[in-house]
């Protein structure tokens, strides 16, 4: 029995991607009915919580349950996005709610994806500022338009939704940055303080990096911070083309 | 130890219209490489000789020939509206979630109507 204090209460029908390593058995989706409350929204990842409470060995990633973390970036319903601030209103269709694993990614455990390949990707772009002047130990000014560049990229959590919602992604996870990977390579390329804008833009300069993002906005629907990646990467394709003219 | 394995169901993954758009692009260029050098031999077949002439008048008239005709120009004109959409974003328009939307869709109803209009001069 769920422990919910609530008067209202209705059934919804949960069906969770299931994995266990240690059982050498194939992954396969679990049915249950959950009671939840009818008189309040909800998000995914308390329903995720009640499904815990009837059977203890679901396995998922959370931490600050208010989307700043990151962790539990899942698919919900078909489409990528944070289990703690989505709310079953938004997802729910017929009364079902299927929850599965970020997809492209090797799979840990239940709804656990290895994130190795996502944050090799994030790595490679360098994402911290790199300045060839002299560090005296102070902070390094900006103007307020300058800093204004940064709006819209800096707020990025590394939940991974947009690149495992990217088809080049999937395919090339190695080659192909990755729509969140950009979106910083893009930012610290922004950032006026920044030395190493030529160096960066060196790195991306291949057929894969950024040029196999085809711009279909996969990305920018699952963000669920409202950032476009896709607007990001144009920008970075501009750079590398007025350099080759 | 067994390698993991990888959610990867495509037909449990939402696509949103902008990514049917670009897979329709795939496939109309595919489309295009197929029939596009068998069609290109009836042109050279039709402009070499009367007898070439006769027999390329008396393909194209053949309903299979016809709906091959139809499939061939339908993909070449998604590819080119598709492609001036791709050109648009290039050059930086069009780059929010809803502009993106709506300009796919535009782009698949433009092709259909074209399509609707082949049809028509086809027959």
């Amino acid at each position: 029995m769920n422990s919910i204090a609530t008067e209202q209460i209705s059934t919804l029908k949960m069906s969770i991607y299931r994995y266990d390593p240690d059982t050498g058995n194939k992954p396969f989706m679990q049915e249950m009915d959950i009671d939840i409350p009818s008189d309040k929204d909800i998000m995914v990842l308390d329903a995720l919580h009640l499904a815990k409470e009837q059977d203890p060995s679901i396995s998922f990633r959370r931490s600050c349950r208010e989307g700043v973390c990151g962790s539990d970036g899942m698919n919900i319903n078909g489409k990528n996005g944070l289990g703690c601030i989505t709310p079953l209103s938004e997802v729910v269709k017929k009364n079902k709610l299927e929850i599965r694993p970020l997809p492209g990614l090797p799979v840990v455990k239940d709804l656990i994806v290895d994130m190795t390949q996502f944050v090799d990707q994030y790595k490679k772009i360098r994402p911290y500022l790199i300045s060839d002047k002299e560090d005296n130990g102070k902070e390094i000014p900006q103007t307020v338009e300058d800093r204004d560049k940064l709006d819209g990229l800096y707020e990025c959590i590394l939940c991974g939704c947009c690149s495992t919602a990217c088809p080049s992604f999937w395919w090339n996870p190695d080659k192909f940055l990755g729509p969140a990977a950009l979106l910083q390579a893009y930012r610290f390329i922004s950032d006026s303080r920044d030395t190493a804008r030529e160096e960066r833009l060196d790195q991306l300069e291949d057929a894969f990096s950024v040029f196999r993002c085809h711009g279909i906005m996969n990305c920018v629907s699952v963000c669920p911070k409202g950032l476009n990646p896709t607007k990001a990467i144009n920008e970075i394709k501009k750079m590398l083309v007025k350099r080759a003219l | 130890m067994s390698k993991p394995p990888i959610f990867l169901n495509l037909l449990k993954i939402q696509l949103p219209i902008a990514g049917v758009s670009s897979i329709l692009h795939r496939i109309s260029a595919v489309g295009i490489f197929l029939l596009l050098l068998p069609f290109s031999m009836i042109l050279v077949l039709a402009s070499n000789s009367e007898e070439g002439y006769s027999i390329a008048s008396y393909l194209l008239n053949l309903n299979s020939i016809k709906i091959l005709l139809v499939l061939l120009l339908t993909g070449l004109t998604y590819h080119y509206i598709s492609g001036i959409r791709h050109l648009v974003m290039d050059f930086g328009y069009w780059q929010t979630l809803n502009a993106g939307k709506i300009s796919a869709i535009l782009t698949i109803v433009l092709s259909g109507l074209m399509s609707l209009l082949l049809i028509s001069l086809v027959w």
